[in-house]
């Protein structure tokens, strides 16, 4: 059977459709379903996972092996020249595995951001004593970037960087469904990664019923409401999710029983390592030996 | 509150994902001992409505809204051991599959998140909710218990953060991890917890378990709660109390003779006149035979225990009198 794959143009959030409860006491509704929509276009749409790759072509259990070996390395190396090995490799493998440059700058961006914002005063001699590269003048006050100052600071983006990159990757190039068969094959305990399947197939379920709530309290909503009634709406409407997510555990429990589900979960038998399994995890394990000395 | 990857040293993620290990082994046994076979699915939904809980927004004075993590609601409606592995399940999978937080940092991020906030605020809201209370009390208890909770999770995550600039710097002494010491790093995690994200944590979980109370949804909805927890709050108070020891010093209004000469320049004639008059069994809370800080410390503590004792007994002898 021809695989069906949504077009892009009907992944991409269109423009304001339902001008109701926005701003004011509603703004909270229009960020609520911003929140969702959002974890479900970066969930639902597979993007390179599904495309023929190198990393790809990789048996679950040894990519993500190998994935967390280069995490380790990263977090392990005290030498830039190391996290910038990572973020070749990095590279290299996305180009060999069909992922688009954008795609991963997409998911390094935000904490790149995040860890550079907080960075800032780490350059700053007030910070980081130590020889004065330049000066800058805020306001009267003067400031001086110091070179052992701008060396920590750019270290810490960098391996935040090269860190967040690498986990970007993983998650770009493996199916949901064969990151738990992967966690199985790893022999994760069964009790966790079908807790852990149960948690991710239940998620959109209860996202569903929170989704329907809010579109349907924005669609009756013309004039401001009282703050009191909007927060005790959002209250009123988190419990409810509760009372949902116990009462379908319920549910779950009996439908469990009554099938004779035994805890465990069953996906489709992953194929066995091959060559390249075996030369990607040597790989891997060589950087991660090498970061072991520097 | 999520710390990425690239923060904390691998020694100490090391040391969350060894202090973690045993905490998940026993949640699952008491979960699966408490919830026979019920835990499961238990677990997964309570997971699945802590990742749904991040995502709603709560609308908060001045038109903006902030989210929750959800933690202490899913402690009070669960307990705290099912709260503790449903919000680990629900960092892994942020983790993993979502990118939010780092896969090295999940030891960590659990101890901050799933761990502490489940604990402490399953127990601040008992605390304060114990005996028979009503539904104003409930409330408020799940309101300071959302408040206490996240801000002892963020004082964890600066910690944790802070630490780091001591233990994992590099040859030249320059950190290679979180680079701010302590001094920053706890105030730049509290202030913001404790002036915004607080009231939002707080404001959130009294919400939720109001309506969870109307419903009768969970553990909140049970009536009654033991009188432990008083006692328990009062015997850490207690244990507390030598703390007093670490501060210098004198006590506001405490001040000898030469102290009040310093401030104000005399010594009124009734303080003069009846000064020393009465030195106690214990001056100062010390005796002449104790040396040193530690013995000083020591004596100190005697006293108080003491104390205690000696208005326990006189409590009790006059409430046997009382009652004849």
């Amino acid at each position: 059977m021809a695989e069906v794959r949504l077009p892009d143009w009907l992944k991409e959030p269109r423009g304001e459709l339902c001008p109701a409860g926005k701003g004011g006491t509603h703004g909270f509704l229009d960020k609520t379903l911003m929140n969702i929509s959002a974890f479900m276009r970066a969930t639902l749409s597979s993007g390179a996972a599904d495309r023929p790759g190198a990393l790809q072509s990789l048996s679950p259990k040894a990519r993500i092996a190998g994935f967390l070996f280069l995490i380790l390395a990263g977090s392990l190396t005290g030498s830039a020249f190391m996290l910038i090995g990572a973020l070749v490799i990095t590279a290299v493998a996305m180009s060999l595995s069909n992922v688009s440059a954008a795609s991963l700058a997409k998911r390094v961006a935000p904490p790149l951001f995040f860890t550079s914002v907080i960075a800032i005063p780490v350059f700053f001699e007030f910070i980081t004593p130590g020889a004065p590269v330049f000066g800058v003048s805020i306001g009267g006050l003067s400031l001086s970037v110091t070179r052992e100052g701008a060396e920590t600071g750019l270290f810490l983006i960098l391996r935040v960087g090269v860190m967040v990159a690498l986990s970007s990757l993983l998650l770009l190039t493996t199916r949901q469904a064969d990151f738990f068969s992967g966690l199985k094959e790893l022999k994760v305990p069964h009790l966790f990664v079908t807790a852990l399947y149960m948690t991710f197939r239940y998620i959109f379920v209860l996202l569903k019923t929170a989704e329907d709530a809010v579109l349907a309290r924005k669609s009756r909503t013309i004039a401001t409401v009282k703050l009191s009634e909007a927060q005790g709406w959002a209250g009123s409407r988190m419990a409810l999710i509760l009372k949902r997510s116990i009462s379908y555990a319920e549910e779950v429990n009996m439908a469990m029983i009554s099938r004779g589900f035994d805890g465990r979960l069953r996906t489709l038998r992953a194929p066995g390592m091959e060559g390249r399994d075996y030369i990607w995890i040597f790989l891997t394990l060589f950087f991660l030996f090498l970061s072991f000395g520097v | 509150m999520h710390i990425p990857d690239g923060y904390l040293s691998p020694k100490t993620c090391a040391v969350f994902f060894a202090g973690m290990l045993p905490v998940w082994y026993f949640a699952s046994k008491r979960v699966e001992s408490e919830l026979k076979l019920k835990n499961l699915p238990l677990l997964a939904l309570g997971a699945a409505f802590t990742f749904v809980i991040m995502m709603f927004n709560i609308p908060i004075p001045g038109g903006s809204s902030g989210h929750m993590v959800g933690s202490v609601v899913v402690s009070i409606a669960l307990g705290p051991w099912a709260g503790v592995i449903a919000l680990s399940l629900a960092l892994v999978l942020q983790a993993f599959l979502f990118g939010d937080g780092g896969v090295l940092a999940i030891g960590a991020n659990s101890f901050n998140m799933a761990f502490i906030m489940s604990f402490a605020g399953y127990y601040s809201f008992k605390m304060i909710s114990f005996g028979t209370p009503g539904r104003a009390r409930k409330i408020a208890a799940a309101a300071v218990a959302g408040y206490v909770a996240v801000n002892l999770a963020a004082l964890a995550v600066g910690i944790e953060l802070g630490i780091q600039t001591v233990i994992s710097a590099g040859a030249d002494g320059r950190p290679l991890y979180a680079p701010y010491p302590l001094s920053i790093s706890i105030p730049a995690m509290m202030v913001p917890h404790a002036l915004f994200l607080g009231p939002v944590e707080a404001l959130g979980t009294a919400l939720v378990v109001s309506y969870m109370e109307k419903a009768a949804v969970g553990g909140a909805a049970k009536a009654k709660t033991g009188a432990r927890p008083l006692w328990t709050t009062l015997v850490i108070l207690a244990a507390l109390t030598p703390l007093g020891l670490l501060a210098v010093g004198t006590p506001w209004g405490e001040w000898g003779r030469d102290e009040l000469l310093g401030m104000i320049g005399y010594v009124p004639s009734g303080m003069a006149s009846y000064e020393g008059a009465w030195k106690g069994a214990l001056p100062g809370y010390g005796h002449p035979s104790a040396e040193g800080r530690i013995g000083s410390a020591i004596i100190y503590i005697v006293s108080a225990v003491v104390g205690s004792l000696v208005a326990v007994c006189a409590i009790y002898l006059w409430g046997r009198r009382w009652r004849k």
